[in-house]
């Protein structure tokens, strides 16, 4: 069963040329709280949002990234749900948070960053919730965690803002880069 | 908006061969996505590694990863590690024949910057059907060193091969 599910996730490669690139956020000096993306443009089938990302939390820990759309911030509307590995043991929860993937603390060391895919599948369309699958993780050489996640947004509308936080309230660290992409029907 | 999602190089292989290498790799992307599609030559369970460095390949011990998966028959998932590795691993404990093949995604994000380590995340599968090593499993592969990665290498386990037919193919994908 489980590696059913996982079998479905992420294997997918993009046809050429219907991929672009709509924008990238690269974490200045000092970190941000939270990062965004307005405006995006309703002409694409599927979203995707690829990164490499850590935050200033000095816990050698995982860390929720959370995933908002549309300046939504009632917990209630979300739900979520994660398949991980630590390493040692495996992990299976879901929450009623807009938890979409993760991220980690500098508490290994500062040059360790979390990476991870997101797909966000079919945000304009009308008539249906949004999900958004990903694969994400971080590894410290003796620490670490691998997730296959999943988030519903329980709302019809085109998705036109998202905004990305983290479970701790921990900034983004310096150098963390974050791109959202736009696939092509 | 621009296109961004490129082929950078796809390797056919026409005989048995132990790695495949991909060099001088363009610094012009933001991220690389590998997608092999392998067979070995023989039936046993295989791994399948990366090397990556920066003019040449690092074989030192700079390497490793948390793996979650399921394997063949069993209803139970697993979750590993391993540190000071010469080599990130981007699938366990696979048997890919003729029949079944084995399918990996990788993406090594932000390659080319040279502030952070660098981090993969793998995902791989080989084909249900071979009722011993068949599976699925999602890897985060660590790499300490802050070079770029202009080279990168795919090798399975000394006693096997890839075999012809074989394929791995390089993308870029930039962002704007």
């Amino acid at each position: 069963m489980i590696g059913a599910i996982l079998a479905g996730a992420y294997g997918d490669v993009a046809p050429q040329g219907d991929f672009e690139s709509i924008a990238t956020v690269t974490v200045a000096a000092g970190g941000s709280a939270t990062v965004s993306f307005t405006s995006i443009p309703g002409t694409y089938q599927h979203l995707q949002i690829r990164y490499l990302a850590a935050n200033e939390g000095g816990a050698a820990s995982d860390d929720p990234i959370y995933l908002r759309f549309n300046s939504d911030s009632t917990n209630a509307n979300y739900r979520s749900h994660r398949l991980g590995g630590s390493g040692s043991g495996t992990v299976a929860d879901s929450y009623q948070l807009p938890i979409a993937a993760a991220t980690n603390g500098n508490g290994n060391a500062a040059t360790y960053y979390a990476g991870g895919v997101i797909d966000i599948l079919d945000y304009a369309n009308t008539n249906k919730n949004t999900t958004v699958r990903s694969l994400s993780g971080w590894d410290s050489n003796g620490g670490g965690y691998v997730w296959f996640m999943s988030e519903l947004w329980m709302n019809t509308a085109a998705v036109t803002r998202i905004d990305l936080t983290t479970f701790s309230g921990s900034d983004y660290r310096e150098h963390s880069r974050i791109a959202l992409y736009g696939i092509k029907g | 908006m621009t296109a961004t999602y490129e082929n950078i190089a796809t390797t056919t292989l026409g005989s048995a061969q132990t790695t495949v290498s991909f060099t001088n790799i363009s610094q012009s992307f933001t991220d690389l996505r590998l997608v092999i599609n392998d067979v070995k030559t023989t039936s046993s369970a295989r791994n399948v590694f990366i090397r990556v460095g920066n003019g040449s390949i690092d074989s030192g011990s700079n390497y490793s990863h948390t793996n979650l998966g399921a394997r063949a028959l069993s209803a139970t998932p697993f979750s590993d590690r391993q540190s000071n590795q010469t080599s990130g691993k981007l699938s366990w404990y696979t048997a890919a024949t003729t029949a079944h093949p084995q399918m990996s995604v990788v993406d090594l994000l932000n390659y080319s910057n040279t502030t952070t380590n660098k981090t993969f995340i793998s995902n791989s599968r080989t084909a249900p059907g071979d009722g011993t090593y068949s599976g699925v499993e999602v890897l985060v592969i660590l790499w300490r060193s802050t070079s770029a990665i202009n080279y990168l290498d795919v090798f399975t386990d000394v006693a096997d091969s890839f075999a012809s037919g074989s394929t791995f193919t390089l993308y870029g994908i930039k962002a704007e």
